[in-house]
């Protein structure tokens, strides 16, 4: 297994260098545009030219790329061409922010998709219709306009939320709540339906193995069935989904985001994307990539300790 | 972008004193009132600033920067001076220079003193490094002693006063240092709460009690948002999280429903660009018949009612009411008559048209306004093909002559003489094409060293010339609002571009 | 039911004629009515320039911001004076040239790398799966919204990368299924012909991938518009197009002044995908899971057996055991086994069959696969599948009916009648050790404490040729062989010493010598304790070296029922005699591979 996990982890490493290569090359352009538009209106051609050559923006796309991932390998990260601002500062306070949506979006999304899942699969009937419904409606509408649809209600008519705005859980817990509360049923709505699904798929696909029937045919009760072998299962692929819902909540954040003006790091990363603040936007998307690495990793190394056959290989 | 509200639990109260202060004087010098100092004041910008360089500030929502930074002068909105570092000042006879008189015992954020070092280390700081520094380039700066500056340029300059009252003025030692982004040194009426600050987010602020002017500012605290969408924009006022922000005319009777109080700051003239007036890209433009053409496809009328709500009236000029080229009472030499404009596009020699491209942004409000004025210049066979700009290109595309014709919600500036030298002289950035015009230059030069009278009168020509050779195609006198809360009251205006209150201007 | 089934439910299918399809599609109402819905929206887009009154950017500017319902303009205006309905016309169309992008792009690359993959594997496959690794690691929507600062606002050019980005999706699909239908009968066989590649794969490949992939594209195709939606809303759409992304973006910018014009491109969009996502699964209803039959609801259930009931030939007669009753151990009468058709109806595998094992007596069920003879041993057992239905019948335990009373069959299962499976590494449980699902089962069966049963299961392994049976008791399902996997089974059905075994096919899944061990553990344990044996097989040698009586199905009936002896020398049936003939040459020919 050690062999495995060695490779997986040597893979991940692999997978990082290309994926920010790829999104570095992507934002290699025109640094002469960079720097008039961080200069502005009233730069005269000087003043451009001398800061392209202050960001270095003049050097071949090997040699930045080359001075990025050197300066990444030891925490620095550069600074924001706009403002100045340092990276590592800047993704220090909108990590938090986009994990303190996600992590308990995360949670909520992993136990009730559980319980819909493996109900509907188990019992079947009207509670599976019920989540099929549920699955279909919630992956029908985009995250979006369902957080629209939650400011308008929730938070502008009824008042019951701020509809804007975030505040920090060390700063008071509870105004924290409420302004995460939307965010998170907006994401959660999405999650659910698919993980909901996606639970109850591992959960049938358990329960059609011959092994249960056997089980079955043995007289294991039902329920010792269920939880003690299909659940046992079904944890593997039910892991992978989880892993799959970080990736959604991730994607979702920066819609979400968006709508409720939260400053987290999807926020970061359209802002700088769209005025090409490379050093911004190769912050976060490290930092997007090595969360999908860790989940992965972290899941297959999971699926393995719960796997016999490679946990004692 | 973004809105940390950190202050604000969420619900619509908030740490406002619950009545309003009755400083309504805008003079300085009132006594020291703890009774009329007030909590927080929650302020709202569409756009994040660009760290902490004294040289990289914008006009436009600058409080931050109006907060934490004195000036050597305050200007007023229409660029008259005002004490501020300064206690007094000469200026030159020939309006090339000023020698200011330094207010004594103020101090920096850390402690520092206020002297002329300060002053010029600062000048020279913006005269050598900043985006503006060809605005200073013949500067000389001279300290007689430590609290004398003088300044002078080697010849009259036509916008004197703005160009002595932008410079922020912080410390030699962190201009020495090199770290200028990272944090802001200076006198200001506030001092940056880093704790409580997220850039990007929110910029907390807490009141300098020893500021100078320190009565002026009642509010102890001041936080600003930065809120990208105004429909976020609207969504925080609506629920008490901002006690005054920018919106537009479509928002207004959203905000006001909800018992905010607006007011209107009329300083944009949405407007065509028509700036190759030598037709040197497209030669049917060098034609004066061709864009007074395209001035009469518009009904501005209804443009300002349906486009604008109402919040908007026709003009023909680009210039503020109030400022001296505003020409009182013109007429419209272009009413809308589309008949008429094909007549003249039929004379020049225009009757099948051109096409044209034009740029667009998002955020600007072009979709509301473009579509019209494709379909109006089709009715004269202008065809129009919208191009789209983003990135961090975009600003420099427009600006660069690339687009002969640019729509934009172009501001008026109170002192219309810099909105002249922007606009209409060769060096101007809203001149796209930068094409000379001899009758235009010869009187901004002769601005420099006139008297009131005489640039009045100046300018009031140039006015009437560029509405006559229609330069532009103005559409409606139009322009944003403010809306806040009963707490707070803005007596004054003191923001020259006239797009919403100035720091000092909240009470 | 075996792992080719699950992991290529499609071979069949796949041969179906599109015909059938279509008029399955036509059957099913929501994918009817999801279908009008998307050819509705795509006509919309393709008659746009005539069905729109003008176009899309043409303003009203009098009747701006106009409400639902103003004449002219039946969905108002927008607040650039433009009708909204004329610009949902044309939205229409920039939606399905998007969606059309992200498809075309996805399916090229995605089918055409998973079929490469797929058929020669080896180094192109683990690089397409280290790329399909980068692709899936790529945060999608930042790498969209960095694009924008390379293209600005082409959203066209957003959607092909999109389109790169769900390829792998494609991808791992098409590989799995190719890795299936590569090593299927027929592809081999078509090797052997001496079909090239490239028509190995038009022929045979491409048409097993081909129900999937459209129906991964109807989701696909979701994903499309909502990410179309998406990017737009984040304000990389162009603005001068009026798709309904770009729709929903402006009028969430106005949505204080006129909130209902956010409510026309949130519902399009929403119903769309909704659309897409419900043909989705109607046709995945349609191409894959019909070959199954699905769990009736209860209703429908009762409904359905009601019916199956009605139709029966005569009045179910009660129980006439046949020879003498006290020597009888199990006795089925007239049991009939059905699964629910497409249209509900009930369609019947088992046609009333009656069947008496007496004690002690091994008794062989013959029969060609899906002859039932699966179905009448799972039955006794009580662990047919969940949607099966048991039309009519009984199972007479000694004189006790276990169909018509639940409890009594929980009682005897595992207790009185043990069961062997057919596929020994696929019936335990690959999580637990042997030991623990042994001790489990016997102990669910006979009250014990652990250890007493622990005790009993070793000597039992012992006497089934375990000579180790500690060590194996520790060991997990994968570490130990396909024949001790069998004993262990068997262990597994005599440890609660039962008075019948139900043996499924007990040695099809094992190599020859180990089925001669098997089969001879097997009569062994008849003789020594006793026990009545159901031996299911489509083996006539089995059934020749180990049963006493036999029983010969066809099509869910028994045809033919004698000792062994006697039908082996004197069959009755003529389907019989083809049985022995066909046998016996099956046998030559096992011989000759060997």
């Amino acid at each position: 297994m050690t062999r495995h996990l060695l490779f997986n982890l040597g893979r991940s490493v692999l997978v990082l260098f290309v994926v920010t290569f790829i999104v570095f090359a992507l934002m290699y352009g025109d640094g002469y545009g960079i720097a008039y538009s961080v200069l502005g209106l009233t730069a005269t051609p000087e003043a451009v030219e001398a800061k392209v050559v202050a960001l270095g923006l003049d050097r071949p796309l090997l040699t930045q790329f080359g001075d990025w991932l050197g300066g990444a390998f030891t925490g620095d990260l550069g600074r924001s061409f706009y403002t100045g601002q340092s990276v590592s500062e800047a993704l220090s306070t909108r990590v938090p922010v986009t994990l303190s949506v996600v992590i308990p979006t995360l949670v909520l999304t992993a136990v009730i998709s559980v319980l819909l899942g493996v109900t509907a699969a188990v019992r079947g009937g009207v509670v599976d219709r019920v989540v099929q419904v549920i699955s279909v409606g919630g992956t029908a509408v985009p995250s979006f306009i369902v957080a629209i649809a939650l400011v308008f209600t929730f938070a502008i008519r009824w008042r019951f939320f701020p509809a804007t705005g975030y505040t920090k859980l060390s700063d008071s817990p509870t105004a924290w709540l409420a302004s995460v509360a939307l965010p998170m049923v907006a994401l959660l709505i999405g999650a659910v339906a698919s993980a909901a699904q996606q639970f109850r798929t591992a959960v049938l696909d358990t329960i059609g193995r011959d092994y249960v029937r056997t089980l079955r045919a043995r007289g294991v009760r039902e329920s010792n069935i269920i939880f003690g072998h299909v659940l046992r299962n079904a944890a593997a692929p039910g892991l992978t989904v989880i892993s799959l819902t970080v990736f959604g909540l991730l994607g979702g954040a920066v819609f979400i985001e968006q709508v409720f003006v939260l400053p987290g790091m999807g926020q970061l990363a359209n802002m700088s994307a769209q005025i090409s603040d490379v050093p911004m936007v190769m912050g976060t998307v490290l930092v997007m990539v090595l969360i999908v690495l860790v989940v992965n990793f972290t899941t297959d190394l999971a699926i393995n300790l719960l796997n016999p056959k490679a946990r004692t290989r | 972008m973004a809105a940390a509200l950190v202050a604000c639990s969420g619900g619509t109260e908030a740490g406002n004193a619950p009545s309003p202060d009755a400083t309504g004087d805008p003079g300085a010098g009132a006594t020291a009132d703890t009774g009329g100092s007030k909590g927080v004041l929650r302020l709202a910008m569409n756009q994040d600033i660009q760290g902490w360089d004294i040289g990289n500030q914008p006009g436009y929502m600058g409080w931050p920067a109006e907060a934490v930074w004195d000036t050597l002068f305050k200007c007023d909105a229409f660029n008259e001076l005002e004490p501020d570092i300064a206690e007094s000042w000469e200026i030159n006879e020939d309006r090339s220079g000023v020698t200011a008189h330094i207010r004594e015992g103020m101090e920096f954020s850390d402690g520092t003193p206020v002297d002329s070092a300060a002053v010029e280390a600062s000048f020279t700081y913006i005269k050598e490094t900043s985006s503006r520094a060809a605005d200073y380039a013949s500067l000389v700066i001279e300290t007689p002693d430590a609290y004398t500056v003088s300044l002078t340029w080697d010849e009259p300059q036509v916008t004197l006063e703005d160009k002595v009252c932008a410079p922020k003025i912080t410390t030699p030692a962190l201009i020495e240092s090199g770290n200028t982004n990272d944090e802001p040194i200076g006198s200001g009426p506030y001092v940056l709460d880093a704790a409580k600050t997220t850039r990007g987010s929110v910029y907390a602020f807490a009141k300098n009690e020893n500021h100078w002017n320190a009565d002026h500012y009642p509010y102890e605290e001041l936080l600003v948002s930065v809120i990208e969408s105004e429909t976020a924009t609207v969504s925080a006022l609506k629920t008490g999280q901002l006690d005054g922000a920018r919106v537009t005319a479509p928002s207004v009777a959203e905000v006001e429903a909800s018992g905010l109080n607006t007011k209107q700051y009329r300083a944009q003239v949405p407007r065509l660009i028509l700036s190759d007036r030598t037709g040197e890209k497209i030669p049917a433009l060098g034609d004066v018949r061709v864009r007074q053409a395209i001035n009469m496809v518009f009904d501005k009328e209804t443009v300002a009612q349906a486009l604008y709500l109402g919040h908007a009236e026709p003009t023909a000029q680009v210039f503020r009411p109030g400022s001296r080229a505003h020409i009182e009472g013109l007429e419209d030499p272009y009413p809308f008559d589309v008949e008429k404009a094909r007549e003249l596009m039929a004379e020049a020699g225009y009757a099948d048209g051109f096409s044209i491209e034009l740029p667009t942004m998002t955020g600007q409000n072009h979709e509301t306004v473009l579509p019209y004025i494709t379909q109006q210049l089709a009715e004269i066979n202008i065809t129009v093909e919208q191009v789209p700009l983003s990135g961090a290109n975009a600003i420099g595309d427009l600006l660069s002559g690339t687009y002969p014709v640019v729509f934009w919600e172009l501001g008026n500036i109170g002192d219309s003489a810099m909105q002249i030298y922007i606009e209409a002289t060769p060096d101007g950035w809203w001149n796209l094409q930068h094409q000379p015009n001899e009758y235009v230059d010869s009187r901004f030069e002769q601005m420099a060293s006139a008297d009131e009278a005489t640039s009045e009168k100046l300018q009031q020509e140039i006015n009437q010339y560029i509405v006559d050779e229609a330069w532009f195609a103005p559409l409606v006198y139009a322009g944003g609002f403010w809306a806040f809360t009963d707490d707070v009251q803005i007596p004054t205006d003191s923001f020259v571009e006239g797009l919403h209150p100035a720091l000092r201007d909240f009470k | 039911m075996t792992d080719v089934a699950t992991t290529i439910p499609l071979t069949g299918d796949a041969r179906r004629s599109n015909k059938s399809v279509l008029r399955r599609l036509v059957a099913n109402p929501q994918a009817v009515i999801c279908l009008v819905w998307l050819l509705g929206v795509l006509l919309v887009g393709a008659l746009a320039p005539w069905l729109a009154t003008s176009d899309p950017n043409t303003t009203f500017l009098a009747e701006t911001n106009a409400g639902p319902g103003t004449p002219g303009h039946p969905l108002g205006v927008d607040s650039a004076g433009r009708d909204v309905l004329n610009r949902l016309i044309w939205g229409a169309r920039e939606s399905a040239m998007a969606v059309a992008v992200v498809t075309v792009v996805s399916v090229a690359l995605g089918v055409s790398t998973g079929l490469i993959a797929g058929f020669y594997r080896g180094r192109f496959e683990s690089i397409a799966g280290f790329i399909t690794d980068v692709v899936l690691s790529m945060p999608g929507i930042v790498l969209l919204i960095a694009l924008y600062a390379l293209t600005g606002p082409d959203v066209l050019a957003a959607m092909a990368v999109y389109g790169v980005l769900l390829a792998p999706s494609y991808y791992r699909l098409v590989r799995s299924i190719v890795l299936g239908v590569r090593n299927e009968l027929y592809v081999d066989a078509a090797r052997v012909v001496g079909l090239s590649d490239w028509r190995i794969v038009g022929r045979h490949v491409l048409w097993a991938v081909r129900a999937p992939v459209i129906i991964q594209s109807s989701f696909v195709m979701a994903s499309g518009i909502g990410i179309e939606a998406g990017v737009s809303f984040l304000g990389l759409g162009d603005p001068t197009s009026s798709s309904w992304g770009i729709m929903l973006q402006q009028s969430f910018n106005s949505i204080y002044n006129n909130p209902i014009l956010v409510l026309w491109p949130a519902l399009v969009v929403s119903i769309t995908i909704l659309a897409l996502i419900l043909f989705g699964n109607a046709l995945s209803d349609v191409l894959q899971a019909s070959a199954r039959s699905k769990v009736l609801p209860p209703r429908a259930r009762r409904r359905a057996l009601a019916a199956a009931r009605e139709a029966l030939p005569g009045p179910t007669t009660e129980p006439t055991p046949l020879g003498s009753s006290d020597d009888v151990i199990l006795s089925i009468r007239d049991l009939r086994i059905g699964y629910p058709a497409p249209d509900n109806s009930v369609n019947q595998v088992v046609h009333g069959v009656d069947l008496d094992v007496r004690r002690g007596e091994i008794h062989g069920l013959v029969g060609e696969s899906g002859s039932g003879k699966s179905q009448i041993a799972f039955s006794t057992l009580g662990i047919l599948p969940k949607e099966a239905l048991v039309v009519s019948g009984h199972v007479m335990l000694d004189g006790e009916d276990l169909l018509a009373d639940d409890t009594k069959l929980a009682e005897a299962r595992g207790t009185r009648i043990g069961y062997v499976p057919q596929e020994p590494m696929t019936n335990l449980d690959p999580s637990f050790t042997i030991g623990r699902q042994l001790v489990k089962g016997l102990r669910a069966a006979r009250p014990m404490s652990k250890a007493d049963a622990r005790k009993r299961l070793e000597e039992l392994l012992v006497s089934v040729g375990i000579t180790d049976p500690d060590r194996v008791m520790g060991l997990y399902p994968h570490e130990i062989s396909g024949g001790m996997a069998q004993r262990v089974l068997i262990c597994g059905a005599i440890a609660s010493q039962p008075d019948i075994i139900v043996a499924d096919e007990p040695t099809t899944a094992l190599d020859v010598t180990v089925q001669a061990e098997v089969l001879e553990i097997l009569r062994n344990l008849s003789l020594e304790r006793g026990m009545a044996m159901i031996l299911v097989t489509h083996n006539l040698g089995v059934v020749a070296d180990l049963c006493d009586t036999v029983s010969v199905m066809k099509d869910g009936l028994i045809v033919e029922s004698a000792d062994v002896e006697e039908l082996f020398s004197n069959p009755r049936e003529e389907y019989t005699q083809q049985l022995l003939a066909s046998s016996r040459s099956v046998e030559l020919m096992e011989d000759n591979d060997e």
